[in-house]
């Protein structure tokens, strides 16, 4: 037995909000090849159909449950759903988020509506979702939570309000919550992703990504985020709690390119 | 399995240093059970001996380093050594502090200058001469085992947590630095971690654990995989980092 048998997922149950892509089907790849049976929530059935069918095919168990994690009662539904099949939920992972503004209007032109479901979707479900699994959590005494922020969360980001807020929100949640649960013998940390170009963010209105402008000279693979994710959902971690794992590629560690966004680009 | 197959230093060799904590056993076995041969440097016979014994007993290949490395000399020699022993140096673990409790008023200047070259002063040559072997071949990880007050304060310990600041932000810059030339350097930095703790009922007759809000001192262990994550190259994008491994010390107001 060594110290990285404390990575086996084996017998672990765990359910992710907006797996089906990006991260987060990379992070239900890494996690099911460690052994974890895995129940993905998202908006679209489709893409999170397709993650199920392959944590299946790597021989774990798996759910799809096309979920709105800004409704709170679809939120508790999630969960109910699971504990009623599995029994157990042993590891949340809220890594739901919209990164897209639509047009990235200046502060004066933002709708009530943009705003609501800005916070909504990148804060408020992070706590929808816990809300709803840590008692069951806290009643068997072990859980993780983890949240998924971003380096906005550490940075102001421009014409960028309701993402840079909720992620904010998010980092300091995240503290909050290992603060209280630790006693439950839960632990609750944070992912910080630096520029990972995938499906959504491609999306954006935000300035290209320039790898040139990350310190390790590339953007990242979603890929990247596997072992990080098998790491926070086991017991290898069970010390670490209100923590961020900036995984960014060196863009927190300077000043000019703080999560990747090309500033320079920005400023013509 | 499942042991994920991307946790895996195998063909890495890594320089540790050890100091009479004890920690690098158990940061010098992960390595080696990961798969690294490793290099234990230190100015303690006992502490290098026990360190290279934990890589033994994996079945990896050791080297003992038992001397003082006072300036570049020194620590290029022994990265020199490193790597015509077991062929490479991949993996640089600075894992040897020098630690100091007392009221500034009391502070020799010997005292500060030790400190700051011990921890800070090391780090820095520790990184220059292993980086030197790294930039030219492309490729390399630095982990640097530092205490959270490199974050926050202690009474009685400015010259220390100065000194842990000091590394943390040599971390960032050199992570900037070497950025493109693929050596990675990142800072685990920990809270109340021991060897060997007491029975958690009695640790948790100290105000001081009971107000952590996981309630027990670390291990080296619990950090263990930490480590071999920073040192391989499935961590590739995470650079310039200090992750807490704390029992939520820091999260707290």
């Amino acid at each position: 037995m060594g110290v990285l048998d404390a990575l086996n997922l084996d017998g672990k149950n765990v359910v992710i909000t907006g797996g089906g892509t990006g991260l987060g089907l990379e992070m239900v790849r890494g996690m099911a090849e460690a052994g974890a049976n895995i129940a993905i929530a998202g908006r679209r059935q489709g893409p999170i159909d397709e993650a199920a069918d392959m944590v299946k095919e790597i021989g774990r168990k798996s759910m799809a449950i096309s979920t709105d994690v800004t409704d709170t009662a679809a939120v508790n539904s999630l969960f109910e759903t699971v504990l009623a099949e599995w029994g157990d939920v042993h590891v949340l992972f809220s890594n739901a988020g919209i990164v897209r503004e639509d047009g990235r209007p200046p502060l004066w032109e933002i709708t009530d509506e943009s705003w609501r479901i800005g916070i909504e979707t990148n804060l408020s479900s992070a706590f929808y979702c816990a809300r709803a699994i840590s008692k069951h959590m806290a009643d068997r005494g072990s859980g993780k939570i983890v949240n998924v922020a971003s380096g906005f969360g550490f940075r102001g980001g421009r014409d960028n309000y309701m993402y840079t807020a909720g992620k904010g929100g998010v980092v300091n949640i995240t503290r909050a919550m290992a603060v209280s649960l630790g006693r439950y013998g839960i632990t609750c940390n944070a992912i910080v992703p630096g520029f990972f170009p995938t499906e959504a963010t491609n999306a954006t209105s935000m300035s290209l990504p320039r790898g040139d402008l990350i310190p390790v000279g590339r953007t990242g693979f979603p890929k990247e985020f596997g072992p990080v994710a098998v790491w926070l959902a086991s017991a290898a971690s069970d010390y670490m709690t209100g923590e961020m794992f900036i995984v960014d590629g060196g863009g927190l560690a300077g000043g000019m390119a703080p999560t990747g966004y090309g500033p320079i680009s920005e400023l013509a | 399995m499942p042991v994920p197959n991307d946790w895996t230093l195998e063909g890495k060799v890594a320089l540790i240093t050890a100091d009479a904590r004890g920690w690098a056993a158990v940061f010098a076995g992960a390595l080696a059970e990961a798969g690294a041969d490793v290099v234990v440097a230190g100015h303690s016979a006992e502490h290098v001996e026990s360190a290279a014994a934990a890589v033994r007993a994996q079945g990896k290949r050791s080297v003992t380093i038992v001397g003082e490395f006072p300036g570049y000399a020194e620590t290029d020699a022994a990265v020199d050594q490193a790597v015509s022993e077991l062929g490479s140096i991949d993996i640089l673990v600075n894992a040897s502090l020098n630690q100091l409790g007392k009221p500034t008023l009391d502070t020799t200047e010997f005292e500060w200058n030790t400190v700051m070259d011990a921890n800070a002063g090391s780090a820095f040559r520790w990184a220059r001469s292993a980086g030197r072997k790294m930039v030219a071949q492309g490729n390399g990880h630095i982990v640097n085992v530092i205490s959270e007050m490199a974050e926050r304060g202690l009474t009685n310990h400015a010259p220390f947590s100065a000194s842990q600041a000091a590394i943390q932000q040599m971390t960032r810059s050199l992570s900037l630095e070497w950025g493109t030339s693929g050596v990675r350097i990142n800072c685990i930095a920990t809270g109340w971690v021991e060897l060997n703790p007491p029975p958690l009922e009695e640790q948790q007759k100290e105000l001081l654990v009971r107000y952590l809000p996981l309630r027990r001192k670390g291990t080296p262990e619990d950090i263990a995989t930490l480590l071999i994550y920073l040192s391989g190259d499935f961590s590739d994008f995470t650079t310039g980092q200090t992750i807490f491994v704390d029992g939520g010390a820091m999260a707290h107001a």
